[in-house]
Formats: C-alpha cells, sequence, structure tokens
C-alpha cells in the first residue's frame, strides 16, 4: 500500500491538475495473461472463470465479448500472450522453484484460433528465470529480463530453439516492434555522465543503425525543483515511433515502473479510478488494460471515456448522502480580529470539518474562507491574500508591519512551539514574518512592497535565510 | 462523560452558528457542499456478490478545499433502505449468505478474496490459509514475524459464527 501511495505522489507530480477523468470502457473479472494486438481492437485474455481456465477475444471497439475458445489450457499458469505476425498466438506458462517458491520459465505454447487448437511447442528442462515481458518480432519471440543487464532471450519460432541474440555483449534491447520489426537498442557501454546513451534499431537479420536518437534514463523526483522523467529524443523523424514502442512495450507494469514510461504515466494520470489500480497490464495506440483487487479494467485512452458508470440509483445516492451528513460536521466561524478589518477587504471564516470515525473517535480538518464583495472562496494558498489586502494598507513602517503580523496571527495562530519565533523585519524591499522554525530553518510569510509600502508580492517559503 | 461532550458540543455549535448571520451560514453551507465531490462505486465484483447477500458500495469523499490530495474512503452496506459503515469483520457476518458454508480452502480463499474487497484490513498480500476444527485462520499480511488477519468460526455445518481480525496470530 505504502508503495502505491509513492507512486501516486510522484505520478502527482506529473500530473496536470485539471486532467480529464477517464472511466472504464469494460470492467471484468478474473482475469489472468491479457495483450491488447497493436494496431487493432482485440484483447486476448485467460479467463479464470468456472472450473478451468479458457482464452477469450474481446472487441475493444464494441466493448463485448467476441470469441471464447473452449480449448484445454496448459497447467501451469499463463504469464504472456504474444500475437505474431504468423496468425499464431504464442503461450508462454511460468512454473515454481520447487526449491525456493520462486516463478520460473516453463514452456511455450502456440495457438491456432482457427482451428481452436494448442501445440507445446518448446519445454525447459533446465532453471530458466520467469521473463519481465514477451513481445514477438517477425518469426522470434523476445523474453526479456532486466533490461540494462543482460541480453534478451531469444526465442526462434520456425526452429522452434533459443538462439543467440547478438555477438555484441554491449547491445541491450530497451523495447521492440513487431509493427516495424525491430529492436530498439542501446550500448551500455556508451551510458554518458548525464545518464543519456545513443540509441539505435536493429532489423531482424541484426543489421544496426545509425544513432537515430537519444535515451535518457534520468528520473528526478521533487517537490521544489524541475521533475524528470526517461524519454527518448529522437533526431531522425522516420523513428518518431520509438517512444510509442517503448511505452507498450513491456507489460506488466507496477509502481515505479509506471512512471518510467511517460505515455503510459499520462494515460494513467487520467484514469479516473487510478487509486484502484495495481498494475497495467496491457496497451496499445488506442487502449489500456489494469487490474486491481481482483478486477480488471478496459480503458480507450485516444477517446477517453468521459461518461462515469452509473452504478448507484438515485435512491442509494440520496442514502449514501444522509449517511454522509450524519457523520460528518462542519464547524463554522468568524476569524474576528480589528487587525485583520484593518489589513483586508475581506471577511475571514475559519470551517472544520468534523468526521466521526466511530468508538467517539473524530479527524478534525481546518480551512479557511473569504468573503469579498459578496464571494465566498476558500484560501487555498497563502499567496492569495495579496488580493485582498485593503487598498489603503500600506506596509510601509513598523506600525504597519505589526498591523499586519496580527493579521497573520488571527488567521494562522501559532501552535505552543511556534509563539517564540513569531517576529518580523525588514530588509532591501522585503519584509519577513516569521512564523516558526523547522529543523532550525526559518519558515514564514516574505512580502516584497514597493517604495510607498503598496505590497507587490507576497509568498510563504518554508526555509527564509 | 458522554452527556457532557454532548453539552458542550451543543453549546460550541449554537455559539458558532450564532455568530454568523443567516445569509453567512447559507453562503458557507453552498460553498462547502461545491468543495466536496462524493464518489460512489457499487461494489459488484463477484466474489462479494457469491459470499454476501447484501449491496454494498465504495464511498470516496474527496474535499477541494485544500490542496493534498487526501480523501476519505469508506464501505458502505444497505439496509431497510439505510446505508451502515462496514467498520469490522464482525459487522459483515449478518450480510453473508444464508447458503454460503466454509468447509474448505476454496471457500476460504473465496471469503478472503471478498473482504479484501471490503476491508482495509485484508488488503495484505500473504494469502496462507490455516484450519483447525471449526476455526479458519485467514492470514493477510506478516510484519515483522508477526501474523495479523480474521479468526473465522463455523458450527458444525460450516455456517460462519463469528468473525474478527486478529493481531499477532497463533497458527
Amino acid at each position: 500500500m505504502k508503495r502505491i501511495y509513492l507512486l501516486l505522489i510522484v505520478l502527482a507530480c506529473f500530473a496536470s491538475t485539471n486532467a480529464q477523468k477517464n472511466y472504464p470502457i469494460l470492467t471484468l473479472e478474473e482475469i489472468g495473461a491479457a495483450t491488447i494486438v497493436p494496431d487493432e481492437v482485440n484483447m486476448i485474455v485467460v479467463e479464470n472463470i468456472g472450473e478451468v481456465p479458457n482464452l477469450a477475444i474481446y472487441d475493444l471497439e464494441k466493448r463485448e465479448l467476441k470469441q471464447k475458445f473452449d480449448v484445454k489450457l496448459p497447467e501451469n499458469p499463463i504469464a504472456y500472450i504474444a500475437p505474431s505476425d504468423d496468425g499464431l498466438l504464442y503461450l508462454v506458462t511460468i512454473k515454481r522453484n520447487e526449491e525456493t517458491g520462486v516463478p520460473m520459465f516453463d514452456a511455450i505454447y502456440s495457438f491456432n484460433f482457427k482451428s481452436n487448437k494448442l501445440k507445446e511447442i518448446y519445454t525447459e528442462e533446465g532453471v530458466m528465470p520467469m521473463p519481465s515481458s514477451v513481445s514477438a518480432v517477425k518469426s522470434k519471440l523476445v523474453l526479456s529480463g532486466r533490461i540494462f543487464n543482460e541480453h534478451p532471450q531469444i526465442f526462434n519460432i520456425k526452429t522452434k530453439a533459443f538462439e543467440d541474440f547478438s555477438k555484441d555483449e554491449s547491445l541491450r534491447v530497451l523495447c521492440t516492434s513487431d509493427v516495424h520489426d525491430s529492436y530498439v537498442i542501446v550500448k551500455f557501454t556508451e551510458l554518458a555522465d548525464d545518464d543519456s546513451l545513443p540509441v539505435y534499431v536493429m532489423d531482424f537479420k541484426n543489421n544496426l543503425s545509425q544513432t537515430v536518437g537519444f535515451f535518457s534514463a534520468d528520473m528526478v523526483i521533487s517537490t521544489e525543483g524541475e521533475n524528470k522523467l526517461p524519454g527518448f529524443t529522437i533526431t531522425n523523424p522516420d523513428y518518431n515511433w520509438i517512444s510509442q514502442a517503448f511505452d507498450n512495450g513491456k507489460f506488466p507494469l507496477s509502481g515505479f515502473s509506471i512512471a518510467s514510461r511517460p505515455g503510459i504515466a499520462e494515460k494513467y494520470n487520467q484514469i479516473a479510478n487510478k487509486f484502484d489500480i495495481q498494475e497495467i497490464n496491457a496497451a496499445n495506440e488506442n487502449f489500456m488494460a489494469a487490474s486491481g483487487k481482483g478486477q480488471f479494467w478496459v480503458y480507450n485512452t485516444k477517446t477517453p471515456n468521459t461518461i462515469k458508470p452509473k452504478t448507484v440509483s438515485d435512491d442509494e445516492m440520496e442514502a449514501i448522502h444522509a449517511y454522509l451528513k450524519n457523520k460528518i460536521e462542519y464547524l463554522k466561524n468568524p476569524i474576528k480580529s480589528a487587525a485583520l478589518d484593518k489589513v483586508f477587504a475581506a471577511k475571514f471564516y475559519s470551517v472544520t470539518a468534523k468526521t466521526d470515525l466511530g468508538d467517539n473517535s473524530y479527524t478534525e480538518s481546518s480551512f479557511i474562507v473569504y468573503a469579498q464583495n459578496g464571494e465566498y472562496q476558500v484560501l487555498l494558498e497563502e499567496a492569495e491574500l495579496k488580493s485582498l489586502v485593503a487598498p489603503s494598507f500600506k506596509l510601509d513602517n513598523e506600525a504597519s508591519a505589526a498591523s499586519f503580523q496580527d493579521a497573520l496571527n488571527a488567521l494562522y495562530p501559532p501552535g505552543t512551539f511556534d509563539v517564540k519565533h513569531i517576529q518580523f523585519y525588514k530588509k532591501d524591499a522585503k519584509w519577513y514574518f516569521i512564523r516558526g522554525e523547522s529543523f532550525s530553518k526559518k519558515k514564514g510569510f516574505v512580502v516584497s512592497v514597493d517604495e510607498v509600502g503598496e505590497i507587490e508580492k507576497l509568498e510563504n517559503q518554508s526555509e527564509i535565510d | 462523560m458522554k452527556q457532557l461532550f454532548f453539552l458542550l458540543a451543543m453549546f460550541l455549535s449554537f455559539s458558532a452558528y450564532s455568530q454568523l448571520s443567516e445569509t453567512e451560514n447559507k453562503a458557507l453551507d453552498e460553498l462547502i457542499a461545491s468543495k466536496v465531490e462524493i464518489e460512489a462505486n457499487a461494489l459488484k465484483a463477484g466474489v462479494v456478490k457469491n459470499t454476501f447477500d447484501a449491496a454494498f458500495f465504495k464511498v470516496k469523499t474527496i474535499p477541494h478545499y485544500n490542496n493534498n490530495g487526501g480523501y476519505r474512503e469508506i464501505v458502505l452496506v444497505k439496509k431497510d433502505g439505510k446505508m451502515l459503515e462496514i467498520m469490522d469483520a464482525e459487522t459483515l457476518v449478518p450480510f453473508i449468505k444464508s447458503e454460503f458454508r466454509l468447509n474448505s480452502q476454496a471457500e476460504a480463499s473465496q471469503l478472503k478474496d471478498a473482504l479484501n474487497l471490503l476491508l482495509d484490513s485484508a488488503t495484505g498480500s500473504e494469502d496462507e490459509i490455516v484450519q483447525k476444527g471449526n476455526q479458519w485462520i485467514l492470514v493477510c499480511e506478516e510484519w515483522f514475524g508477526e501474523k495479523n488477519g480474521f479468526v473465522v468460526e463455523t458450527d458444525s455445518n460450516g455456517k460462519i459464527t463469528t468473525m474478527n481480525y486478529v493481531s499477532d496470530l497463533e497458527i
């Protein structure tokens, strides 16, 4: 759970505050492995409904089940489904290491839609780690592990055997594209000090292109500075498809790996029920599938579904509102102070939301409301106070600064430990109103004024030098 | 003591209200209503429908009067046209389907999956299930060697009689 909160904080750094909500177009249950076919509207899934699992195809455009197959699936769980150019579907199963319980690669099966026949084409007799993703490129299956640590395992569908990926040990596969029959490659020996790498494209005959762009693996998450996600800078426009192939090239994704796929992170941020999602299971250019707590949702990411599916009747909603009204009390009080009346041209109110948690326990959350010219608004940011300052008020001497401090004390009463830090002083054209200390750093308001004491800027700073 | 709190709350409520004009009070109520989003969804997962005989709702209260992105989520169940909050496993016992029996690992697993959707305390990643006679132990999480989860007791037919969350389970 902690990891999910952390992810949400990370993604919130990149989220647009007014992001459009995208509701599921399809909600399923008991879904195992899943894939959305590139450039198509078909989603292929393993359904774990009933006695035995089955394969099914959903038409995502029509939002309905297209076909269900009754072929008996392998006993070991199917972890990956890879559609291939040859018209077959390749299923990769996993098994548990009997001693350690760690999931391992097990076998590869081919499935023919037309004949409804499943065929085991490879069984691993040795010990091979479970791949983190599987994709098809031309007549090969690419079983990827840790991207920057090793070559992928290449399974040749024609020879039904594994083969070497490349003799060049420095090559690493960032992603693959079945549509472009290509591997997107970097050489780890070319990693620059700024964590960027030249990007190449290799075809299925192992011909390596010239540099087509750069990949930056740098990820910066900061609440104060600029945030940065990994991503591509493509210098050859013929290869603009690479970013999308990277985004849609590795599933399932969870935690930080969602944030490391910029296109997926953007789509994730638009999802209405993103807090329920534990894993993103599949995606192509137009659709994305995700799961959490036994449910499986599909979203149209090209044309977001902005209409919330109605699952609650009007009567039920009324009963829900009645319940909440009984549990949440809003305590409203005017904030009265002579200093407030002098400094600001608005009336202020303190509102406390008091929620009954049962067993005589409560939680409280307070906020400030101001009223100006008959309009009532929540004071979300302290900086908004600037627009409420009375036109007649000038911050031009010690007395007016004392009034300003008194007004702040009325709006934001200092806590027991902060009282001793309350002070104000002027330096150059700025007045500093210290409201407390945290880890020996002063915090408070910095108010910039012009030559006649007119307030030009008001900021709340957590560190005042 | 409860009476004292009640009287104090009444006094505070009255004195606060009395400081606001009718116009102010109405305007503040309207503003608060516009700043609190209530999102409700019926819980229609098969595993819940197969285990319980009631309509459950996941209700999210999202305040937009601050910028911290926080929200509160609760699960309500409809009973006689009114909503009740699901606070713990015990609250759920009266809503278990009369025909549901807990006699096998599969049934215990189904119950555990349903609880996972209804209770925060059931959201751990452990999947251990232990049977001790008429008692089933559903382990949800392990924290420094301490196992936490639910102890479910049944009668001789497998009908659930009690269900409680227990910290530091004895297995």
